[in-house]
């Protein structure tokens, strides 16, 4: 017994550098964890309102480019409204239009140049926000919430390479896949899309609806390089995103009301 | 609590805030980052023992992490720094050893000594902490070239640092 407490006593500085190790790395896999929530992260109030500060600053400084984007999608929508306007006088679903309702907020922290990028919003629980709401913003969609505090929440980034959105190509592809690579902040690739379709560099890719988070027809970006090879069974594509994550700064959280309903339907599904 | 204990805590707050408000910010071509805490831990006096120095390394990481939401990375890494510091000091100590309660700082040792010490123990640190972010070795190259292009970012910013302001702080 002696000699263990000696052992341990000789080799205390690697068994505690093991120690803090595995506590450092068990953070670092629960983290990556969609489902776990852990107290210390930008969620929390004390370090979301230091970052809020640093956030104004920033934001004063990027007014006039904000300006801009906002106006810029001001006309888009309003040029959608006009379409919309047209499609209401036809008998057709109008649930879909009430099924989402929007919560504003404002982005606080934001990164872009990681793996698993996350972003911060000053819209928490006081707000309506829950976890696995769909957040979009600058006309295109930005992630999926992953954190909700009291005040501030986390957002997981459309830049992240664990996240695949389901997508369509309008007007030609019903269904496929798009994924960031880690890469560029500018650009994903676009999956599974088979060789018989007819892509074209500058089709719309939008969020296809097959989900619960994202509404259908948000806008992901356009297609900028198509490559095919000659055996390959998939296009291997890159979209151009259309949001410029660097300059993001107000994003809408999408409330799906449905959800609820939706979920106890796939739970149910699962079961049998 | 002397004057020393009270200047590295106060450095401390210093170094971290600046990380998290405004190097975090700052990226090189989307590959080059400048981790400056990492200064922070290169500058403890030499006699510090391991233990206390990993949990330094420890709390100073995880409160990087926390703001950037990367919660664990930054610890892993700096805690690996904070141990192999010692074998690292053994393996460069100058002829006689060194003066007691000496910092490792370019006014004290030289800039050459110090520029060898830092880029080591640097590259390890970004080493480790893109590996761990990435969570594997696929995407290898593009991880090495940020590991390289972040090293020299760091150890530039860390040496200026030392230069405008440690100098007047304490020249020991």
């Amino acid at each position: 017994m002696r000699s263990f407490f000696l052992f341990l006593y000789k080799y205390r500085a690697f068994l505690v550098f093991i120690l803090l190790e595995f506590f450092a790395l068990f953070l670092v896999v629960q983290n990556s964890n969609y489902n776990r929530a852990t107290f210390f992260n930008s969620s929390n109030t004390v370090v979301g309102s230091i970052l809020e500060v640093s956030s104004n600053v920033r934001d004063f400084i990027n007014l006039a480019s904000t300006n801009k984007q906002l106006s810029e999608e001001n006309a888009r929508l309003r040029e959608k409204l006009n379409v919309l306007n047209d499609e209401l006088k036809k008998p057709g679903d109008v649930d879909t239009l009430s099924r989402f309702s929007f919560i504003n907020a404002h982005i606080v922290n934001n990164s872009i140049f990681l793996l698993n990028n996350a972003i911060t919003i000053n819209a928490g629980k006081e707000n309506g926000v829950m976890p696995e709401m769909g957040v979009i913003g600058g006309g295109g969609i930005v992630g999926k919430v992953k954190r909700v505090g009291k005040k501030y929440s986390t957002v997981v980034s459309f830049l992240d390479v664990d996240v695949k959105v389901s997508a369509q190509v309008r007007g030609k592809i019903n269904l496929c896949t798009v994924q960031w690579d880690g890469k560029s902040h500018q650009f994903a690739k676009v999956l599974y899309v088979p060789r018989h379709y007819n892509l074209a560099i500058g089709d719309t890719v939008v969020t296809s609806g097959y989900n619960a988070i994202y509404p259908e027809g948000i806008t992901i970006g356009t297609i900028s390089k198509i490559n095919l090879p000659q055996d390959a069974t998939f296009y291997d594509a890159e979209v151009k995103l259309i949001n410029d994550f660097t300059s993001l700064s107000e994003v809408e959280v999408i409330v799906n009301k449905d959800l609820p309903q939706l979920d106890s339907l796939t739970l149910t599904e699962k079961n049998e | 609590m002397n004057r020393d204990t009270l200047i590295k805590i106060i450095t401390f707050f210093s170094y971290v805030l600046f990380q998290v408000l405004l190097f975090n910010k700052m990226v090189l071509w989307g590959k080059g980052f400048a981790f400056i805490y990492v200064g922070y831990l290169l500058t403890f006096p030499i006699e510090l023992g391991v233990i206390p120095a990993m949990l330094i390394g420890f709390a100073t990481g995880i409160s990087v992490d926390i703001f950037s939401n990367t919660l664990g990375v930054h610890a892993s890494a700096s805690v690996l720094l904070m141990y192999v510091r010692p074998y690292l000091l053994n393996l460069l100590t100058p002829h006689g050893g060194y003066p007691l309660g000496l910092s490792p700082r370019p006014s004290t040792l030289g800039f050459s000594w110090f520029s060898t010490y830092a880029i080591i123990l640097i590259f390890i640190h970004h080493f480790v902490l893109f590996f761990v972010e990435a969570g594997g070795f696929h995407l290898f190259f593009f991880t090495i070239q940020k590991v390289v292009l972040s090293t020299l970012f760091t150890f530039s910013v860390v040496i200026l640092i030392q230069y405008l302001f440690a100098r007047k702080i304490d020249t020991r």
